[in-house]
């Protein structure tokens, strides 16, 4: 029985009209004149249709262009049985794997490079490059976005949030100077606002800005606790930590946009990678400026011991997040509350008890 | 076809008296036909295993849905059939992200820390403007690989077609009209056109046979000239109307006192200017949408028309209205499925708060899949379904003395283009 079907040789063209007849698990190709075209293995026969279709069949034999056409649905249900494979995908050739590995290779090792050395390094020299005045002027409207947000949270307007206190300030200001680097400050505090609110919180933005949410006050019992805060912060600050990390997330940003592609919910997993990513160098800064606020109190005796009962209010206070823990900022509490019973008694108070209850009282 | 038909703006369907009954099977047609089930089936399945992976399987995603795509158009008789690997996308996108990423990277960089370490605006400005031309031209550059790639993966009757010519001289070209279309306000649009189907089309192959396209610039330009002209005029107006009505002194007011929280202190009226500037805008957009829109399309029809391969002629009978009835179509199903899904999504959260952590991400990610599954199957393939059923080969037995060509095809695909999100599948 020979079939009729359509062949396209791969070289031209032109279809070939030829007859199919199956022996021997071949199966030949016949021309009209009965010259055979070839015989192709049934073993080897693989259907290019995709999806399959019914009524035809899309035969390749090799990794060639040739294709053989078959509509005789009688027959193809005959291939169907005989060809074990035919709606399989053909595999590869040999040593298929080599360019997955070579280029998959570099490519790990080329994004490795630069998230660990390439990003951190250009981040450093470019917040290094960027003029005083730029940064100066990125703190500041960072910090006036920060009291908007507060004075709405509060239904007040934006004065009556920031808190002025002349003797305070006076005790805050000798407080900072005690805590300045042996060496001098690189990037010292140039302003500190002191914010009203309930929240316990103390940053450093660029251009040396510090900020202080009150609450601090109200959870430290002891005068050393907020000294340490104060100069874990003064330490972000000397070591411009925040402009580094501002150019460093714009970095990474670009990285994972680029990683990623057009994947559905591709900004939402480029924002976590950026997160993920970003916390990580974010919890390295956090460990410099611990370490350094250690060696600060150290160098101005005082006991920093009194943060790790502070620590462990914060603690309390802070939700654990669980599995999502890569994504935080800091280094985990238990860490950092380590280090500073590592750190043991490194001297005396920080503050008189009238300073304290002065400063405590700053925003009345 | 006459030489000149499709040189004038025709307004659709007067052309050709052939009916439709006629050329169905008469073996120079041309249809698409593809089962919608498998397509979605197909589209989930990626989404779903792109979400897993982390979006690498996106190089797998795309070859099973290009295959179905392909095998959809029937030129003939015979299908088209796509031969790319998920392989060859992945090793390419790779190449591309060791020499893309240093690239963009140190690029991006060096125009942060010039603008930066001078601290003038003006620098900053210019920097940013070197940046994007840079990633424009990249973006061109990576469309043309695009091309080649797709046309070498590309057989019918068991021949690949290809495209030759430089990508960076076509990039280099583009960028240099694109910024001459700019400074002429659009004026030299029509020559950056003219410039993209000439290299385009006269460089693309089918075995040893070449494409030809013998257009003018001057044709161009008599179909472009409206849409130019009205989105000018539109914009002159928009200016005008915004400048006499003070809108966008009202207007900066009332954001100012939304920000800072004090509505009720606003000067009344400061509403009616963020009205009346957001309705100048949304004039403006869709004129020059539909203007642009309907020139694209006859634009198409010429294009198509004065396409030529060893002697068989095409033409295209695609109407406006046919494609803005699908565009409409598409937009109301959008429209609803927004509706009933945020809908949805907000009667969870009303009742249930704790849900309000977790379900926007979900909800994000729904609409997501769900708005690519709706440009699939009720855009792209009516789309191309409507240029399939219009589009008229004359003279198709020349395909037949076609012989393979022994140009090499690109080893590699798409890898910058994948990386610039060039290319919609």
């Amino acid at each position: 029985m020979a079939v009729a079907a359509r062949l396209f040789d791969g070289k031209a063209a032109k279809a070939r009209d030829v007859f199919l007849t199956l022996a021997d698990g071949q199966l030949f190709i016949h021309d009209t004149e009965g010259a055979l075209l070839g015989d192709w293995p049934v073993s080897e026969l693989y259907d290019e249709n995709r999806p399959t279709r019914d009524d035809e069949l899309n035969l390749s034999l090799d990794h060639e262009d040739a294709r053989l056409i078959i509509t005789d649905v009688a027959f193809i249900d005959v291939l169907r049985r005989l060809c074990p494979h035919l709606h399989k995908r053909r595999g590869g050739p040999a040593g298929w794997w080599k360019p997955y590995l070579y280029w998959g290779g570099g490519a790990v090792v080329a994004v490795i490079v630069i998230f660990t050395v390439v990003l951190p390094l250009l981040a450093w020299q470019i917040a290094y490059l960027i003029p005083t005045e730029t940064q100066a002027q990125i703190g500041q409207e960072t910090r006036d976005i920060f009291i908007k947000a507060i004075a709405r949270e509060d239904g007040t307007k934006a004065e009556a949030v920031v808190c002025r206190n002349p003797a305070a300030e006076a005790v805050l200001e000798r407080l900072v100077t005690a805590l300045a680097a042996a060496d001098g400050e690189e990037n010292p505090v140039r302003k500190i606002t002191v914010v009203k609110t309930k929240q316990a919180n103390a940053f450093a933005l660029p251009g040396g800005q510090l900020m202080i949410f009150s609450g601090l006050f109200d959870i430290s019992d002891h005068p050393n606790g907020f000294s340490a805060v104060l100069a874990h912060e003064i330490a972000h600050a000397d070591h411009n930590h925040p402009m580094r990390l501002f150019v460093t997330n714009a970095g990474v940003a670009t990285i994972f946009s680029l990683l990623l592609g057009d994947v559905s919910g591709g900004t939402l997993l480029a924002t976590l990678g950026q997160m993920t990513v970003g916390s990580g160098y974010s919890r390295d800064f956090e460990r410099e400026a611990d370490r350094s606020a250690i060696e600060r109190m150290q160098a101005a005796g005082y006991d920093i011991s009194p943060m790790v009962p502070l620590m462990e209010k914060l603690a309390k206070q802070t939700p654990s997040s669980g599995f999502l823990s890569f994504l935080d900022s800091h280094p985990g509490f238990d860490e950092r509350i380590e280090t500073l019973r590592a750190a043991g008694k490194t001297g005396g108070a920080a503050l008189s008890d009238e300073d304290w209850t002065t400063l405590r009282g700053y925003c009345g | 076809m006459s030489s000149d038909t499709g040189s004038v703006p025709v307004v659709d369907g007067r052309e050709g008296g052939k009916s439709r009954g006629g050329e169905v099977g008469n073996g120079s047609d041309i249809f698409f036909e593809v089962s919608l089930k498998n397509l979605l089936i197909r589209l989930i399945k990626n989404k779903i295993f792109g979400l897993l992976t982390f979006g690498i399987y996106r190089f797998w995603g795309k070859t099973h849905i290009r295959r179905q795509l392909w095998q959809g158009v029937r030129i003939g008789g015979d299908s088209l059939e796509y031969r790319g690997t998920a392989k060859e996308l992945f090793i390419g996108f790779l190449i591309a992200m060791i020499i893309l990423v240093p690239i963009l990277l140190v690029s991006s960089l060096v125009i942060q820390i010039l603008s930066f370490a001078t601290g003038n605006p003006a620098v900053n400005a210019i920097g940013q403007l070197a940046y994007f031309v840079l990633l424009y031209g990249f973006w061109q550059f990576a469309r043309y690989r695009l091309w080649r790639y797709r046309l070498s993966r590309t057989a019918w009757r068991g021949i690949r077609f290809y495209l030759s010519g430089s990508a960076i001289r076509y990039a280099l070209n583009v960028l240099l009209r694109s910024f001459v279309a700019l400074v002429t306000l659009g004026w030299a649009y029509p020559w950056l056109q003219a410039y993209r189907l000439n290299y385009q089309l006269n460089n693309t192959h089918f075995g040893d046979g070449q494409f030809t396209y013998s257009g003018s610039t001057g044709d161009l330009y008599r179909l472009y000239w409206p849409a130019i002209l009205i989105a000018q005029l539109v914009a002159v107006a928009a200016m005008v109307f915004v400048a006499t009505s003070g809108a966008i002194d009202l207007s900066m007011e009332a954001l100012m006192a939304a920000e800072t929280g004090q509505v009720k202190t606003a000067k009344s009226g400061s509403g009616e200017g963020v009205v009346k500037l957001v309705l100048a805008g949304v004039i403006l957009f869709a004129t020059m949408t539909i203007f642009s829109f309907v020139t694209r399309i006859w634009e198409f029809r010429y294009l198509v028309g004065k396409t030529t391969f060893n002697g068989a002629r095409f033409s295209s009978r695609l109407s406006v209205r046919s494609v803005l009835l699908i565009f409409a179509v598409m937009m109301g199903l959008m429209l609803v499925s927004l509706l009933v899904v945020g809908g949805f999504f907000g009667a969870i959260i009303y009742w249930q708060k704790a849900a309000a952590v977790v379900l926007p991400f979900v909800l994000f990610i729904f609409l997501l899949i769900g708005m690519d599954i709706l440009y699939t199957l009720f855009l792209l393939v009516p789309i191309v379904r409507k240029i399939c059923e219009t589009t008229e080969i004359e003279n198709l037995d020349v395909f037949e003395e076609t012989a393979a060509s022994s140009v090499n095809s690109p080893k590699y695909g798409e890898g910058f283009a994948d990386a610039m999100d060039v290319g919609a599948f």
